[in-house]
């Protein structure tokens, strides 16, 4: 399961990445395999995901949430 | 002395470089790339002669946009030119988890460095609770709470920087150097390659150079090959190792916090995601957003008036002294109606300017932009933009200088690139003028639904025509453009905190100083161009359209102001400028243009806001060049041939249209040039934009003359 997948308000563990790119840019952040992913918000029919990691909130594209695969 | 100023975006960074340097601070730009840095001189004790380099803000030494990339190439250089002695650190305290990444990489780099904890306030608000003199053992470096607000802690600051810098670490009590992150056997050789190759001491600065080769610009071309090949050799998947790299440093990291860090276990929902429940809500979130930009609006147009005026009245007041002062001449000449009529145009659009940032700067301090981006993300990456583009095209209402500029936080650079093609097209300050002018000529002023004003509803259109055509542009060049970069939104949406005066007032002075230098000294001289374009003529035709004149003024018995005003209409003809305006005449005739209007146009291509003037000039009402004055002056002129009006309708119509496309601003082509690194995409620019104006002018009157 990824993190697009969940929906308004749900929450899940981030397991791995499918993208190592994308991987060195959110590890950078603070988005680690073992980080509590939830999603607050979805806009833009669904392609615009607003989620909180731990105590810090991300903008992150539908497609990029993709490539994070929870437990 | 070179110390550098480094920490993750949103770590309070620009607040603690204004603290430390106030207005000791200037921008320049950094060697060979076009991101701009900023200096400022550390006053410390004994008055010594410290910079202060404000580094971009980036979350590791693996970059991925243009600014980040800046970071890595002046740390991995020690020749470089902004190589530092000493590093401040600056960390966000309440997000220290996430901050902490970049300071064990420079760690890492074996350069003096302090930790800045800023923002102590906010973390003890949230119940946390940081054991400073614990996290300085961990690291074995100074380690301080500042509160880059109030000050606090920035003069402790100070003093453990200058003893760093002049009596190195160990003075301090701390023992030597050690990397905090062990490499493996793999990493370690290919960092020695880098070493041999390039020359550099650090293992880590190696092992840098080796994962970044391929575009750090200090590196010879050999260096980069001989570094490709060992890569080659010794199957280095780069981006793998910098995944592990980054996993085992938070692993060391984790623990370190944990024994020096406390943390209330249970957190509140906090006021940023109650706040966002509404401003980020998919329906009432743009409605939000378009209020606010509404605002935004309303208050440049009404409180840069007043000032605007003043600046208007304060020149021509000047150049009526000057006139009347000093013996007539063409020095006189150039000084009134070349040096001051510039300088008068460039200053008169600074309220607007100031207004402008000073309120997107508190949206930006506040964290709004931010939300702006995550609201607009999908609807602006359907035209091939950024979430970030809205922020360009919003700035560019007010000029597209400063406006392409910002867009170097757009890091994708089809993006980028779509969105300075663009951003032009958004109607800028300096068509207001042309407008305001125009529609007061075309459109009558009546009510409409009892409140609004058909002229306003004018205006509006006019915007949303920019607005149109710039997002219709950036589709197109969204299926033109090729690229194998890969797009990304993925951005912090900081927690929402109280403006800071001080940065919000270094912002609208930087943007004011820009535009004033960037776009005033092409105003400037295309001002005295100008000048001298309509005051000389080839051969003696100046002398003869004068001569003219006079006997036509004798005829008609006209007092002294009438024979002046007749004077400068026949000479204006006689004048480059009138034959410039001729030779193009044919061109524009089908866009119901004569060559008076040529001569506008051309002068324009300048600047925008030089039409008003050219037209004043023209008409030879320069004395009471006032929107009205030229209004009535542009309701009189007859077509000699067929006696009718030459400004009608159709006529302003398609003049209108021409400045809502038309590239008409050399100092917006100044900058792109600057921006795009070649003169390829602002010449693509002027060639679109151009023809955009004069197809839409010529359907338009085309179509308003039929009826």
């Amino acid at each position: 399961m990824h993190l697009a997948e969940l929906k308004e308000k749900e929450e899940g563990i981030l397991l791995r990445f499918e993208d190592e790119r994308l991987a060195v840019k959110l590890m950078a952040m603070g988005v680690l395999p073992g980080s509590r992913l939830q999603v607050i918000r979805k806009n833009g029919s669904g392609n615009t995901l607003y989620i909180r990691v731990d105590q810090m909130h991300l903008a992150i594209r539908k497609t990029e949430a993709e490539c994070i695969i929870l437990k | 002395m070179k110390v550098a100023l480094l920490g993750n975006p949103n770590s309070g960074k620009t607040s603690v470089f204004n603290k430390l340097t106030g207005l000791r601070q200037k921008v320049g730009n950094f060697p060979g790339v076009t991101v701009d840095i900023k200096t400022g001189k550390l006053q410390m004790g004994k008055s010594l002669d410290v910079d202060l380099i404000d580094l971009p803000g980036t979350y590791s030494l693996f970059p991925h946009s243009k600014d980040e990339r800046i970071v890595v190439n002046t740390l991995c250089n020690p020749g470089d030119e902004n190589f530092p002695d000493a590093i401040v650190y600056v960390a966000n305290s309440a997000q220290l988890e996430k901050h902490l990444l970049l300071f064990t990489q420079l760690l890492d780099l074996n350069i003096p460095i302090v930790l800045a904890l800023n923002m102590a306030d906010v973390a003890e608000g949230k119940g946390m609770k940081i054991d400073n003199a614990r996290l300085s053992k961990e690291f074995q470096t100074p380690v301080l709470s500042v509160n880059a607000r109030t000050g606090d802690g920035i003069d402790r600051l100070k003093v453990v920087l200058e003893e760093m810098l002049f009596h190195g670490v160990q003075a301090g009590g701390f023992k030597g150097f050690r990397s905090f992150y062990a490499l493996s056997a793999e990493e370690e050789s290919m960092a020695e390659v880098a070493g041999e190759t390039t020359g550099v001491k650090n293992l880590y600065q190696g092992l840098l150079i080796a994962h970044h080769h391929s575009w750090l610009t200090f590196l010879e071309e050999w260096t980069r090959e001989t570094l490709h090949g060992a890569l080659e050799n010794r199957n280095f998947p780069l981006l793998h190792y910098q995944v592990r790299e980054t996993m085992d440093r938070f692993d060391k990291l984790g623990p370190m916090l944990k024994r020096s860090v406390l943390r209330p276990k249970d957190q509140p929902l906090s006021r940023t995601e109650f706040a966002d429940g509404i401003l980020t809500h998919r329906f009432w979130g743009p409605i939000i957003f378009f209020v606010l930009m509404f605002l935004v609006f309303q208050a440049i147009f009404i409180g840069a008036s007043y000032p605007m005026d003043w600046i208007e009245q304060l020149f021509s007041g000047l150049g009526h002294w000057v006139q009347t002062t000093l013996p007539d001449s063409w020095f006189v000449d150039l000084l009134v109606k070349g040096i001051l009529a510039g300088l008068g145009g460039i200053l008169v659009f600074i309220p607007q300017i100031a207004i402008l940032f000073f309120l997107i700067s508190i949206l930006e301090e506040v964290g709004y932009m931010a939300r702006a981006v995550f609201l607009f993300d999908n609807l602006m990456s359907r035209f091939g933009l950024n979430g970030r583009s809205i922020v360009a095209l919003i700035s560019g209402g007010a000029c597209a200088v400063p406006a392409i500029m910002s867009t170097r936080t757009i890091s994708n650079w089809k993006e980028r690139l779509i969105t300075i093609m663009v951003t032009p097209l958004i109607s800028c300050s300096a068509r207001i003028p042309v407008y305001a002018l125009l529609i007061g000529f075309a459109i009558p002023s009546i009510p409409v639904l009892g409140i609004f004003n058909l002229q306003g509803i004018a205006f509006m259109g006019l915007y949303l025509l920019g607005i149109t055509a710039a997002l219709g542009a950036a589709l197109v060049f969204k299926l033109i453009l090729r690229s194998g970069e890969r797009s990304f939104l993925l951005m912090e949406l900081p927690d929402y905190k109280p403006p800071q005066l001080r940065n919000i007032g270094y912002a609208v002075y930087e943007k004011v100083k820009t535009f004033t230098l960037e776009a005033g000294k092409i105003i400037l001289a295309i001002s005295i161009v100008l000048w001298v374009l309509a005051d000389f003529g080839p051969g003696k035709k100046m002398a003869q359209a004068e001569a003219e004149a006079r006997v036509v003024a004798v005829q008609n018995q006209l007092d002294e102001a009438a024979t002046a005003d007749l004077i400068a209409a026949h000479q204006i003809e006689g004048s480059y400028a009138g034959y410039l305006g001729k030779f193009i005449e044919p061109v524009i005739r089908p866009l119901g243009f004569d060559w008076k209007i040529g001569i506008a146009l051309i002068t324009s291509f300048a600047a925008r806001e030089v039409f008003v003037g050219t037209m004043a000039t023209i008409y030879s009402i320069g004395s009471e060049s006032d929107e009205f004055a030229i209004r009535d002056r542009l309701a009189q002129e007859k077509n000699p041939v067929t006696g009718k009006p030459v400004y009608n309708m159709a006529t302003a119509l398609s003049l209108l249209i021409f400045y809502v496309f038309a590239m008409q601003c050399m100092s917006t082509i100044a900058v792109v040039r600057r921006e795009t690194h070649s003169w390829k995409w602002p010449i693509i620019q002027f060639v679109f934009m151009s023809g955009l104006a004069y197809l839409g002018s010529l359907l338009t009157f085309q179509v308003v003359s039929a009826f």
